[in-house]
């Protein structure tokens, strides 16, 4: 029995992570085809020389950037306020943008952005796009500091003020500081949806802003090219690293 | 015929560590037995390997001559009331207690009725775990295991998750409801006056080996070893022997023949309602509590008086 | 806390609910009652011609694949999770280490581990060519762009959702309960089928609503491994958005899709004692 067990828990890992153990092998590969010629670099100096691959990294970064701070802002704040006192519309709103699929949510939005465009003269472009990633990040950024402010002490911060700080003095001096691990695990977790999201960003992107998972996408529907793990292998390496930069800190804190 | 149930040079070890170091004991049948000791002794490792969660390094176990150990906990006649109760909580009291009918037979529907009536459980049968008290669920737990009318009930520390105020009370059904179904009970406690109210014998534990094997009387009066004596009781350590504090008597004058004694001054005087604390220093300096009723009058302190006592209630213990 | 400073704390986030959840649900119900317009966008008359669409059967046929496609996917999601669920409550120390390495994808983009499959399973992908170097195949295996190749990538995408409520029911099990059952006479396996399987049953259906769920409204994973041919409700809804031209029909779609979920999640929360999420 739990021979079997390991066995199949064996497998599973495999299937989890073999996919992209070899998609970065492949990506060091000297040729272009699914046959192992030799170790090279030259893919992803090829990455790096593609003017508008780099444009598109750019743009991502930037987006996520703004996308990050402003939802972790907003919803740190948020779950502050859900804390204090529940409030089911929020919530419901906030649970209602946690499960609408991708697609729904990105044509409700460019719904939206056409509609307030034909009245106010604005286009698509990277403001839409902030817009867009600021509103889904908000529920993640929400749910993962709802959860730690709920393991706290309410009485934390009655002390505080028993001490003679004003309200907000003791959400800044006391609920803030050992806040701080899960704002940041928050916004890492928003960090990543956002430099991932294809869906959403191709809807409400307009024609002139391109992001990287845009021209992925594009090359992958071409077939993909060794380019392709080149920056999917960069991208995974530099989010596990923020993974466990942020675990390590949580865990020092 | 041998024993109902005996253990043979009974070993557990985990590496870096021996739970229990070659125990040996034959149980009677329809005995009340106890397994005493401090924790880390050795006595729910014991349980263990008889229920057959472990397996035993070395040794054997035979339930009326057959050999228990190998056999998996399912194929053993003998059943567990676990410290937590373990209840179902997805089952209801109903569908905890006829959990095991399906797959041991010989006990039916009668059982199941007997059993339920037997602990009071009429009026609860359709609740869940969580909608019970703390000594329904002992109940619960027991009704379980006695269904299935086992050779031996293994119950390890059942009272120790109830209340002060239940447990004496559960204690006194405990023992009624053993004499009643006589079944073979081995009893896991660290609480020594669980064990000497309720046991037939006592099987006093220490470092995974047996310390001393014998009745609650005898355990408690004829010690073998200090850590005997003051296990199952406070015990005053004067010059060579061992005195319980109820054993002593504080006289003003010398006593009457028969007894032995010894000049010493009052320190403290500790009003219990049933009884005295007397604390006093002997002569020689060693320092003596005893047990006096309140009858036999007051005594301040540095007041002189004699500590006697009868010499057949000397503990003469072994050290250590 | 004050009433006036609690509401300042939730004013940016209700804000923001309100312009990009409500108003465009709004909006885009009122697109689901109106007529097309030439180049895209909506224009009157108020109409139902686009709810009755749905019940064509070609429309109605990509609803019903769909919901196959999202039950299967969780129900081998379900099958997979299980045993790796109840290896790492066995696994000790490792425990935290063998639930980081199911977390581990979950951090890592979603187009990135489609890709992956597309870059094992395409013509000229890992596996047929080793297939075809071991001499065991002459052509390529079309192993891409069909429905076993989607329903793969959902299961792979969406198997950390089923392991982490399902290790979560698991691991509140008291470690007794099991020994009290092999005392009361029961094998393994029945002790398994008895007391394991029925106390997950809470972290079951919260796994299956969070596997179901994403799956049922997935369009990206669809798309690149079904290579347009298997359409299932996402892909329908885009091309109502750009090729087709058809925004009051793809808003109709995107509201009986809305509904699912909703549907499925009101029913799950409803007989819940503790939040889902």
């Amino acid at each position: 029995m739990s021979r079997a067990l390991s066995l199949s828990a064996v497998a599973l890992y495999a299937f989890l992570h073999a996919p992209l153990l070899v998609l970065a092998l492949f990506s060091f590969n000297e040729g272009r085809l699914t046959v192992w010629e030799g170790f090279s670099l030259h893919w992803y100096a090829e990455a790096w020389r593609d003017a508008r691959l780099v444009e598109a990294a750019a743009n991502s970064l930037w987006i996520a950037a703004a996308a990050t701070l402003l939802a972790t802002a907003a919803g740190t704040l948020c779950a502050y306020g859900l804390w204090k006192r529940e409030s089911r519309l929020l919530m419901a709103a906030l649970t209602a943008s946690l499960v609408t699929p991708e697609i729904v949510t990105g044509i409700s939005l460019l719904a939206l952005f056409q509609w307030l465009f034909r009245y106010a003269g604005l286009q698509l472009g990277l403001h839409t796009v902030i817009l867009a990633h600021v509103s889904f990040c908000l529920a993640f950024v929400v749910l993962v500091v709802l959860a730690r402010l709920r393991t706290m002490d309410a009485a934390l911060e009655e002390a505080a003020m028993d001490l003679g700080a004003r309200e907000w003095e003791a959400f800044v001096r006391v609920t803030l500081p050992n806040l701080l691990p899960a704002v940041l695990s928050a916004a890492l977790l928003a960090f990543t949806i956002s430099f991932d999201d294809y869906v959403i960003t191709s809807l409400v992107a307009g024609v002139d802003t391109e992001t990287l998972p845009m021209v992925l996408y594009a090359m992958a529907r071409r077939g993909g090219s060794p380019v392709v793990n080149a920056i999917s292998t960069v991208i995974v390496v530099l989010l596990g690293a923020g993974i466990l930069l942020a675990e390590g800190l949580r865990k020092k804190s | 015929m041998g024993a109902h149930l005996e253990l043979q040079n009974l070993a557990k070890e985990y590496p870096g560590h021996t739970a229990l170091a070659g125990l040996s004991v034959e149980i009677e049948q329809g005995e009340f037995f106890s397994l005493l000791g401090p924790s880390g002794c050795g006595k729910t490792t014991t349980l263990r390997l008889i229920a057959g969660f472990e397996q035993p390094t070395r040794g054997h176990i035979l339930l009326d001559g057959q050999r228990l150990d190998g056999l998996p906990p399912y194929a053993r006649n003998v059943s567990t009331v676990f410290q937590s109760y373990a209840l179902f909580p997805h089952l209801t009291v109903r569908g905890n207690i006829e959990f095991g009918l399906r797959y041991r037979n010989g006990a039916g529907r009668q059982a199941m009725t007997d059993c339920v009536e037997m602990l009071g459980l009429g009026g609860k049968l359709d609740r869940y775990p969580r909608e019970l008290s703390g000594g329904e669920k002992q109940r619960v737990a027991l009704a379980r295991s006695l269904v299935l009318r086992p050779a031996v009930l293994l119950l390890d520390e059942p009272l120790s998750a109830l209340d002060p105020n239940l447990r004496k009370q559960v204690r006194a059904e405990l023992r009624a409801l053993q004499r009643r179904v006589g079944i073979t009970f081995v009893f896991v406690t660290h609480d020594r006056e669980e064990a000497l109210s309720l046991s037939d014998r006592i099987l006093l534990l220490k470092d995974g080996r047996c310390e001393q094997l014998g009745a609650p009387q005898e355990l408690y009066q004829r010690p073998r070893t200090r850590f005997a004596a003051s296990f199952l009781g406070p015990v005053n350590w004067i010059s060579g022997f061992g005195l319980r504090p109820e054993a002593a008597r504080i006289t003003r004058t010398p006593p009457a023949s028969g007894y032995r004694s010894a000049p010493a001054a009052v320190r403290a005087s500790l009003f219990l309602g049933n009884c005295v604390h007397v604390e006093a220093e002997l002569d020689g300096g060693a320092r003596i509590v005893a047990e006096i009723s309140p009858s036999e009058g007051a005594f301040r302190p540095d007041e002189r008086v004699f500590v006697c006592w009868r010499p057949e209630d000397e503990i003469r213990a072994a050290e250590p | 806390m004050t009433t006036r400073l609690r509401l300042a704390a939730l004013m940016p986030a209700a804000a923001l609910m309100i312009a990009t959840v409500g108003v465009p649900f709004v909006v885009l119900a009122a697109y689901a009652f109106q007529s097309r317009g030439a180049y895209g966008g909506v224009m009157p008359p108020w109409t139902l011609e686009n709810w009755q669409r749905l019940a064509d059967p070609l429309y109605l046929g990509i609803l019903l694949r769909s919901l196959l496609a999202a039950a299967l996917s969780t129900a081998l999601c379900l099958v997979m999770a299980f045993p790796l669920a109840l290896a790492i409550t066995r696994a000790g120390r490792w425990k935290n280490l063998l639930l980081a390495l199911v977390m581990l994808p979950f951090w890592t983009s979603l187009l990135i581990r489609t890709y992956a499959w597309m870059f094992l399973l395409r013509d000229t992908g890992l596996i047929n060519a080793l297939l075809l170097r071991a001499g065991l195949i002459r052509e390529p295996l079309p192993l891409l762009y069909n429905w076993g190749a989607v329903v793969l990538g959902l299961v792979y995408a969406h198997l950390p959702f089923m392991v982490l409520p399902l290790y979560a029911a698991l691991e509140r099990q008291e470690p007794h309960l099991l020994e009290a059952a092999a005392d009361l006479g029961a094998r393994h396996w029945q002790a398994f089928w008895r007391i394991t399987l029925p106390l997950a049953a809470p972290g079951i259906r919260a796994g299956i609503l969070l596997v179901f769920i994403p799956c049922l409204g997935a369009y990206l994973i669809p798309d690149l491994l079904g290579g347009g041919k298997t359409i299932l409700a996402g892909t329908l809804i885009q091309n109502q958005f750009t090729a087709s031209r058809d925004w009051p029909f793809g808003a109709a779609v995107s509201l009986a899709l809305m509904a699912a979920v909703l549907a499925l999640l009101w029913l799950e929360t409803r007989r819940r004692e503790e939040p889902l999420l």
